[in-house]
């Protein structure tokens, strides 16, 4: 098995489940998502137990899917309620899969693994629902590349520098301090650039009053199988981290078929708040830098790879690798104990 | 590694001094989180770890407790002998000691210099309003470093001093400040090793979960005594022995002898040139293998680990 199966992916952001059903392959299984009338959201295989119909472009009714086919209508937990056909007996065997589905500050997560969905194994981001403190943006984008290479990309942000003109300064890797630890399986990978000149985005956070110069900061936290916690933020010269602007994020890769992936980012800013015309910009900022930036290099990195792995590839590394090539290696342990169990 | 100068050597108790660090260039030193610690380089090759306990308003500066130990080899004799002014190499900051996130309630034990990132620790929880003990036993009062620090501070109505030498009312009473264990309380112990094992084995006894107990040992890794010294590599299948002199990496003296080992990144990264040991303990100075890879000492880096022990035989 490719993928680890027991864990929680992300699937998709809780506003963008409504009626109108939603269709993701994860781990290589098409999923509908669809949040029914009562509210619950839904997540099913995509596949109509009767002829393997398409449920996702049926109809919503209820709390129920129906099968845009023969009619069929199925509901949480993947049971036929509703056959529409002679008497309606509904056989036992008309049940699609459902997979476990929770939503966590906003983020829709779903299980594939055949061991218990365990809720409280969900990594949180208590910020995104504290709208007190925090405002939040969030995007999402297909990459056709290996997840790991979307992993490897925000572990390793010297990248930054290159490609990334409004979130770095020329010649910021020199002044880099950059360390990795690993904290049970969680791999941390610290950048700290005291002095900085600060960077456009962060120079939009301060808005008139920006200093030139800042304390830079940004820590990513890499947890199995692809997610990712970033605290990037500045701070005036020699004050504490806390006294300046801070955002806290979540990217989150998804695997969907072989060679592709589904990222999904969200992020909390503690600056700017209430400005919805802020928001707007700086979603626009961070999704732009992400799919013109990011994802093209990304998809060239791995078409030039052609298939092959990395290991295979046995590319040249430099010290900033040290994060991405110890989360693969906690990655790789975890899929060989899945496989010896 | 950063260049960083001392801003303030103070003697905190008998044996004990603290150091206030800065950056040599002024900017800021990295951030870090309570029961972080550094790497201190010093002179010959000894590295040194120590946790940090700056004040709150200490931004961008740090601030170790070093405890002067005659009998050890070295590391904290030389720290002591430093002064306000000096350059000492240091490394950013780690954390192997962090807060649990989401406890309800709190229980530190330090003994000794073991104060020194538990005082982070229970500073920080007060800030926050969280709920803590802090238990801090030391021999004497002569012994206890931050004393006032303690007593005057934040953390003052939170924190209870024990000194053996002192009467028996104020000695910790182990069980009943451990009590039975809850499901979102923590411990965390840190101090000699015999504190330490006597604080997690009362712990245990009263059924304490080991999920819920915390750790920092001060025992330095493998490296910490390690000179950059010569030493000689057996080569197991030829039967070879080659010497590795001071500022030869061993895989140039393997290349010298015309044994290829296969290298990518030269730095410890990629861990291409991977080689099994055999007999002898590596220096290990790459950032590839684990903790517990790296204990095990049946493999190591030879483009840029050595040897602690005076011969290694690997499996070349």
């Amino acid at each position: 098995m490719k993928y680890l199966m027991n864990e929680w992916y992300a699937a998709g952001f809780s506003d963008e489940l409504g009626l109108d059903p939603l269709l993701r392959t994860l781990l290589e299984v098409p999923v509908v998502m669809f949040r029914g009338e009562s509210g619950q959201a839904v997540a099913l295989h995509d596949r109509c137990p009767h002829r393997f119909a398409p449920l996702h472009k049926g109809k919503v009714i209820g709390d129920a899917l129906r099968c845009p086919y023969h009619g069929l209508q199925f509901g949480a937990g993947g049971v036929c309620v509703h056959n529409p056909v002679g008497d309606g007996k509904i056989p036992k065997a008309a049940k699609t899969t459902a997979l476990p589905l929770a939503e966590r500050d906003g983020i829709v997560w779903l299980w594939f693994g055949d061991q218990p969905a365990d809720e409280s194994r969900i990594r949180r981001w208590p910020e995104f629902s504290d709208a007190d403190q925090w405002d939040c943006v969030q995007g999402h984008m297909p990459i056709e590349a290996d997840f790991a290479l979307v992993a490897d990309n925000l572990l390793d942000l010297s990248h930054a520098e290159f490609l990334h003109p409004n979130l770095a300064t020329p010649g910021f890797n020199q002044r880099t301090q950059y360390s990795m630890e690993q904290d049970g399986e969680t791999v941390i990978a610290r950048n700290w650039r005291p002095r900085e000149p600060i960077t456009r985005l962060f120079a939009m956070a301060y808005g008139d009053q920006a200093p030139q110069q800042v304390d830079h900061r940004s820590i990513v936290r890499w947890q199995a199988p692809s997610t990712l916690h970033l605290e990037i933020g500045v701070t005036a010269c020699g004050r504490p981290s806390t006294e300046g602007p801070t955002t806290l994020q979540a990217h989150l890769v998804t695997p969907t078929l072989p060679g592709q992936c589904h990222y999904f980012w969200k992020m909390a800013r503690d600056f700017q708040r209430k400005d919805p015309a802020f928001s707007l910009q700086l979603q626009a900022t961070i999704q732009s830098a992400f799919e013109t930036e990011d994802k093209p290099m990304i998809e060239a990195q791995a078409r030039y790879m052609g298939g092959q792995t990395l290991e295979q590839l046995r590319p040249v590394l430099l010290p900033t690798d040290s994060a991405s090539v110890r989360a693969r290696r906690v990655l790789q342990q975890r899929l060989e104990r899945q496989a010896a169990t | 590694m950063i260049d960083a100068v001392i801003l303030r050597r103070q003697v905190e108790a008998q044996g004990i001094c603290s150091f206030e660090l800065a950056a040599a260039d002024g900017t800021a030193l990295p951030p870090f989180e309570p029961g972080a610690h550094i790497d201190v380089h010093l002179d010959g090759g000894l590295v040194r770890q120590y946790s940090l306990c700056p004040l709150p308003e200490f931004a961008g500066r740090y601030l170790i407790g070093v405890l002067r130990e005659p009998g050890s080899r070295g590391g904290s004799v030389a720290m002591h002998a430093l002064q306000a002014g000096d350059g000492l190499r240091i490394g950013a900051p780690r954390n192997h000691f962090p807060l649990a996130a989401g406890a309800r309630r709190s229980l530190l034990f330090a003994g000794g210099i073991g104060i020194t990132p538990l005082l982070a620790m229970a500073e920080h929880l007060a800030v926050r309003g969280q709920v803590f003990t802090l238990h801090y036993c030391v021999r004497s009062s002569a012994h206890m470093a931050f004393g006032d620090r303690i007593r005057d501070g934040a953390i003052g109505r939170n924190a209870r001093l024990h000194v053996d030498d002192g009467d028996a009312a104020q000695k910790l009473d182990l069980d009943q400040a451990l009590g039975q264990p809850e499901p979102a309380t923590h411990l965390y112990v840190c101090g000699p090793a015999g504190f330490m094992d006597w604080v997690l084995a009362g712990a245990r006894a009263l059924g304490w979960p080991e999920a819920q107990l915390h750790k920092e040992y001060f025992a330095a890794p493998a490296s910490a005594d390690a000179p950059e010294g010569a030493f000689e590599l057996r080569l197991a299948r030829s039967g070879r022995t080659l010497q590795v002199p001071v500022g030869m990496r061993v895989i140039d003296v393997l290349a010298d002898a015309g044994i290829d080992v296969p290298v990518s990144c030269e730095q410890g990264v990629c861990g291409t040139c991977l080689t099994r040991v055999i007999d002898g303990i590596p220096d290990h100075r790459d950032v590839f293998l684990t903790e517990e890879e790296r204990s095990r000492n049946d493999c190591f880096t030879p483009c840029c680990s050595r040897a602690l022990s005076p011969q290694l035989v690997v499996d070349l």
